[in-house]
């Protein structure tokens, strides 16, 4: 059986990993035009950003490659005399979106978290179990944008093309 | 399977979490006996009721906390509330 979705593996994109209490990382990304989210498990979206509340002090930056070396400038990751934590960690992650009627299904069997609406709104992300291991889920207009570890990439590619295509 | 509520990111399933052992009562002083040293650092409760348990929500948040499970309905509460 298959499943009405699509899923397509990401190419690069840029993540920064940000540490500290809301007010000092309010302050270091202010820069980028960005405010916190409101809502702990939910992110801030401004032209192509997604600011993800995923942890407590801790959030998550996710942007389109192409303005990784913006962000960097902006971020200043290394020289800022605000305590707060941000490191560059593109690298760490490898993203997949899941889009389609059935996305939610899809969504069903990779992760035991409820999507719910009201429980994970419009604008939800959240670090859950995906496939056995942590991964981020953000809920988008069209499905869904999941990053998982890149070591793990090739494993959740598998386990995707086995549940969309009902092959076994 | 059991569902947790974790302090930050609410209720979620069991398999997100590790189960970190039981919320010890506190450390003995150093002129303990031996046998209460042993008793206190091996011996887990294991009452019918609740246990105070901790728990890391290894596959979220990250966040560390303790809840009340009772041991034989799997029954939650928080480690404020009372038992009854």
């Amino acid at each position: 059986m298959g499943y009405q979705a699509t899923i397509e593996k990401q190419g690069m994109w840029a993540i920064f990993d940000i540490k500290g209490d809301a007010s000092a990382a309010a302050k270091r990304i202010a820069p980028l035009g960005l405010s916190l989210p409101a809502g702990t498990n939910t992110a801030k979206a401004k032209g192509g950003q997604h600011l993800c509340w995923i942890g407590e002090d801790h959030w998550l930056l996710l942007a389109p490659a192409e303005m990784e070396n913006e962000l960097l400038e902006r971020l200043d990751p290394h020289h800022s005399s605000i305590d707060c934590r941000i490191v560059h960690v593109s690298d760490a992650y490898t993203l997949f979106t899941v889009t389609g009627q059935q996305a939610d299904d899809i969504l069903a069997i990779a992760s035991p978290l409820d999507t719910r609406r009201k429980n994970f709104p419009n604008d939800g992300a959240a670090y859950t179990e995906f496939f056995g291991i942590r991964g981020l889920v953000l809920r988008r207009p069209d499905g869904y944008l999941a990053a998982v570890e890149r070591s793990y990439a090739d494993m959740i590619s598998a386990y995707f093309d086995k549940i969309s295509t009902g092959s076994r | 399977m059991l569902s947790l509520p974790c302090p930050f990111c609410g209720q979620r399933d069991e398999t997100e979490f590790l189960n970190a052992g039981p919320a010890k009562s506190a450390r003995p002083n150093t002129d303990v006996t031996d046998s209460k040293w042993v008793e206190w650092l091996t011996v887990p409760a294991n009452p019918i009721g609740y246990v105070e348990e901790k728990w890391w929500h290894a596959r979220g948040c990250g966040k560390w906390f303790t809840i009340k499970r009772h041991t034989v309905t799997h029954e939650i509460k928080m480690p404020d509330e009372d038992d009854e």
